[in-house]
């Protein structure tokens, strides 16, 4: 919720710097806007395809980048959660044992749909991450596993990332890196 | 069945679902100068707690679960972790940061098992975030609620609906079935005889579609279920076990 609000009014920000230049780099505008080179980048990605800005050409070795005459202004869906937030939320509000067809029952609208499989997949994951409990295994003819919440660390949904890790034998552990985790 | 429309089988035309949405909308789209808070109650087991779970879901709602024991304090405590905010130290300080986080993101704010609050004044607090903050908020609860709602007339005189859950339909069995059951046919006796042992209950609906899809697995996948192919087996009803008699 909170973190929707602030995506929005980050790319609102980035939006009114883009519209002020009109053509620009993705470095420019990252300077200008004071936002990350990856996060412009990753903006830029989706205002094209939406049709809010086109590539014009180059400037240097660089992409030139144009806003378009598209009207209106991209937009971050708000309130508009995520999949895994949908389902992280009903489980987390539902209390007690569930299986993943009851997850998916909870969670699957017309708007943002939620397949069995989807949440089998979200299950299986909180799973290993050891934020569920298998309480029923699956037998395989028919009855599904069931699970129960056994950490409940918060609102925010978990979700699995790619992370780069330093493995140090001495101690036979993975430290994250302590910079930007791509 | 076809993967497409499972996909399609959603909760939404539940009629106690829609009953929440549609309160929830009305708060959301009320006029100036009407009141914004809703009272949603009904026995255990209607699906209250599923109606708020998928409406907040659906509308990016703040909801929140009462304890027995909570005070006003844990009340803004768990509103506020919610809402993923650190906590002020005091009670009223608390109480402004709710108001202003619901009212600049626009949040409205559900409370489920409100009965817990009733007895306590706590209500009054949510009185007044939603005075402050103006958002719709929603209590939930049992089928007394808003008899014991009345005593607090502040909060009487500021609900704009009282939206009872109802028992199941037949046509929410049918939305239940599409959605638990999608590769199996029910028969008429068999559906007949969970509508029976259910009495409207959407959670004893739900336990025995899943017992019926269970044992057509067992047996091999079967495609049609009538109550002979049962077996054995019960029908979840509800009731206790009756007192066993030894000697």
């Amino acid at each position: 919720m909170r973190g929707d609000a602030l995506r929005a009014r980050n790319q609102a920000h980035l939006w009114q710097v883009a519209q002020a230049h009109g053509s620009f780099t993705v470095h420019e505008l990252s300077g200008a806007a004071k936002r990350s080179v990856d996060y412009v980048r990753a903006e830029l990605r989706g205002w094209q395809a939406d049709g809010f800005v086109e590539k014009a050409g180059k400037r240097g070795m660089s992409i030139l980048w144009r806003v378009t005459e598209a009207p209106g202004a991209p937009v971050t869906a708000t309130g508009s959660r995520t999949p895994e937030e949908r389902m992280w939320f009903a489980l987390r509000k539902a209390g007690g044992v569930f299986s993943a067809a009851d997850l998916a029952m909870w969670t699957n609208t017309d708007e943002v749909p939620v397949s069995v499989d989807d949440a089998q997949a979200y299950c299986r994951l909180l799973l290993r991450a050891g934020y569920v409990r298998c309480e029923i295994k699956a037998d395989g003819r028919g009855r599904m596993a069931s699970y129960r919440l056994i950490q409940n660390t918060g609102p925010r949904a978990p979700v699995e990332r790619r992370v780069r890790a330093v493995w140090d034998p001495n101690t036979e552990d993975f430290k994250l890196h302590s910079g930007r985790v791509s | 069945m076809t993967r497409s429309s499972q996909i399609n089988n959603t909760l939404a035309p539940l009629r106690n679902v829609l009953a929440f949405r549609t309160m929830l909308q009305r708060l959301d789209d009320r006029s100036a100068g009407l009141t914004g808070m809703g009272c949603f109650y009904g026995p255990a087991g209607f699906g209250k707690t599923m109606a708020s779970i998928y409406s907040a879901n659906a509308r990016g709602a703040c909801l929140v679960q009462c304890e027995s024991t909570w005070t006003v304090k844990t009340l803004c405590l768990v509103i506020l972790e919610e809402l993923g905010l650190k906590p002020a130290r005091t009670t009223p300080e608390m109480s402004r940061q709710i108001q202003q986080a619901l009212a600049q993101d626009d949040i409205p704010l559900i409370v489920d098992e409100a009965d817990f609050l009733v007895s306590k004044k706590s209500v009054e607090i949510l009185r007044d975030i939603y005075e402050k903050s103006g958002v719709p908020v929603i209590l939930v609860g049992e089928e007394a609620l808003p008899s014991k709602l009345r005593r607090w007339e502040r909060i009487h005189s500021r609900m704009l609906e009282r939206v009872a859950a109802e028992p199941l339909d037949d046509e929410d069995f049918g939305h239940l079935v599409a959605i638990r059951c999608p590769d199996v046919a029910i028969s008429q006796d068999l559906a007949a005889a969970i509508k029976l042992a259910s009495k409207g209950s959407a959670r004893l609906i739900v336990n025995n579609l899943d017992t019926v899809r269970l044992r057509a697995a067992q047996l091999g996948g079967k495609g049609e279920m009538a109550l002979a192919d049962l077996g054995g087996i019960g029908l979840h009803d509800g009731t206790p076990p009756q007192m066993r008699r030894f000697g």
